[in-house]
């Protein structure tokens, strides 16, 4: 296990200053990634069974935990306008920030690979430099190595930080896009029931 | 009016705690696939270990000596072009050459045709070079590593000592054992010998027969 964290060492340093870069960038993605996943955690709309939350909006002393939360901040209009106020500003507080992490993500996933390409770059420049300035020499053999290393090595590396990083994403999207369903969904259910009750006021 | 949970200091710290550690270490996962993947996609080490050769020239066999007055007939210094042809000496043709039992004159007309006559004169077919000698050392193009028998899996580990001759073609030719560690060894060593392949090496410009020795160990399992 040594050996290994010791070959990933020698294979970092060999990848010259695109590597740090690209490590930074892994951190950035898979840091957003994690709090995205712990953040739709939280809202624990994956747990609560529709059957339940539906019987909450019509008796509010048993609502629990966030959707329990959720649900006393929606209900809390006493007309159609209202509770879509409530909806909207749901939504801004809800939906927005995870949007701007997901489009970071994508940003950290798409550069992955051009990090990559742009060690390759550095790598194949750091070649022709030996080519061009050594005398055909061990010492110009070795620079010249070096150079392929570096540039393929990170070329290697952003492509296995992008790979994880696009399938992670997609999930996270998927999982927030299931949260703006969620929500809609309540939206329209809260809706009805409001209308309901306008009805029924209205008709006594 | 504003939609928003009270979070405590602690679950807050939490949170970034594990966004921190998933980020190291999904991180580190991602880094350590790397030499993962160059340890699955390395080669196989060779079971054949070829080691430093001397290498034995043999020298084209000697063109017949030219008669002493002919030579004698020949007055016209060469053109400058073809004393600049001339191969460059190595020590043992500079003794030779510096004899002055052999020719007239060391920078003489047809010098490096006389030279190879002296040298091929003095030496015999098994003379010994060091492979210095070779102007482009041999490249081996083809190398099959010997078959491993129920028998030789057995003895391993051990070791061949093959003596065999290089054509100008680069095929292999008259493979002998030299010494053997046990005698199983040495059938399947011959077999895989015999099948080499050689990008010839080169004296004067020309490809030329040579000798090599190669051990060939067979490791043990």
């Amino acid at each position: 296990m040594s050996n290994l964290f010791q070959q990933t060492v020698e294979i970092w340093l060999s990848g010259g200053w695109a590597m740090v870069a690209l490590t930074i960038n892994a951190l950035i993605l898979f840091g957003l990634g994690v709090h995205i996943h712990l953040k739709l955690n939280e809202k624990g709309f994956l747990f609560v069974p529709e059957k339940t939350w539906r019987r909450w909006i019509s008796h509010p002393e048993e609502r629990t935990g966030p959707i329990g939360k959720l649900l006393d901040f929606v209900t809390g209009g006493e007309s159609l306008k209202q509770t879509s106020t409530c909806f909207e500003s749901l939504r801004s507080t809800e939906i927005v920030p995870f949007e701007r992490d997901l489009r970071v993500m994508k940003i950290c996933v798409s550069s992955a690979p051009l990090l990559g390409l742009l060690g390759t770059v550095t790598g194949m420049l750091a070649t022709f430099g030996a080519l061009a300035s050594g005398s055909g020499g061990d010492k110009t053999m070795g620079m010249i190595a070096d150079g392929i290393s570096e540039a393929l090595i990170t070329t290697e590396t952003g492509l296995i930080i992008a790979l994880p990083g696009l399938f992670f994403q997609y999930q996270l999207t998927r999982g927030h896009e299931r949260y703006k369903a969620f929500l809609s969904h309540l939206e329209t259910v809260c809706t009805q029931i409001q209308y309901r009750k306008q009805q029924t006021k209205q008709a006594a | 009016m504003k939609f928003s949970k009270p979070d405590t200091v602690f679950s807050r710290f939490r949170h970034h705690l594990w966004t921190a550690l998933g980020a190291i270490g999904l991180t580190l996962i991602f880094f350590l696939v790397l030499p993962l993947m160059q340890t699955i996609t390395q080669p196989r080490d060779m079971e054949v270990e070829l080691q430093s050769v001397d290498g034995v020239v043999e020298p084209p066999p000697p063109p017949p000596p030219e008669p002493e007055q002919e030579k004698k007939q020949e007055e016209e210094p060469p053109p400058p072009e073809l004393s600049e042809e001339a191969p460059p000496l190595d020590l043992s043709q500079l003794e030779l050459a510096l004899n002055p039992g052999f020719s007239e004159g060391w920078m003489g007309g047809d010098f490096a045709v006389q030279l190879n006559t002296v040298v091929s004169k003095n030496h015999d077919l098994n003379s010994v070079f060091s492979m210095a000698d070779l102007d482009q050392k041999p490249r081996v193009i083809y190398q099959p590593g010997p078959t491993f028998t129920k028998q030789v899996r057995r003895k391993a580990p051990g070791t061949v000592y093959i003596i065999f001759v290089v054509d100008q073609r680069g095929r292999v030719i008259n493979p002998a054992v030299q010494k053997s560690t046990d005698p199983v060894f040495t059938k399947p060593a011959l077999a895989a010998v015999k099948q080499w392949k050689f990008e010839p090496g080169k004296r004067n410009g020309k490809a030329v027969r040579f000798r090599m020795r190669v051990p060939i160990t067979f490791p043990k399992g």
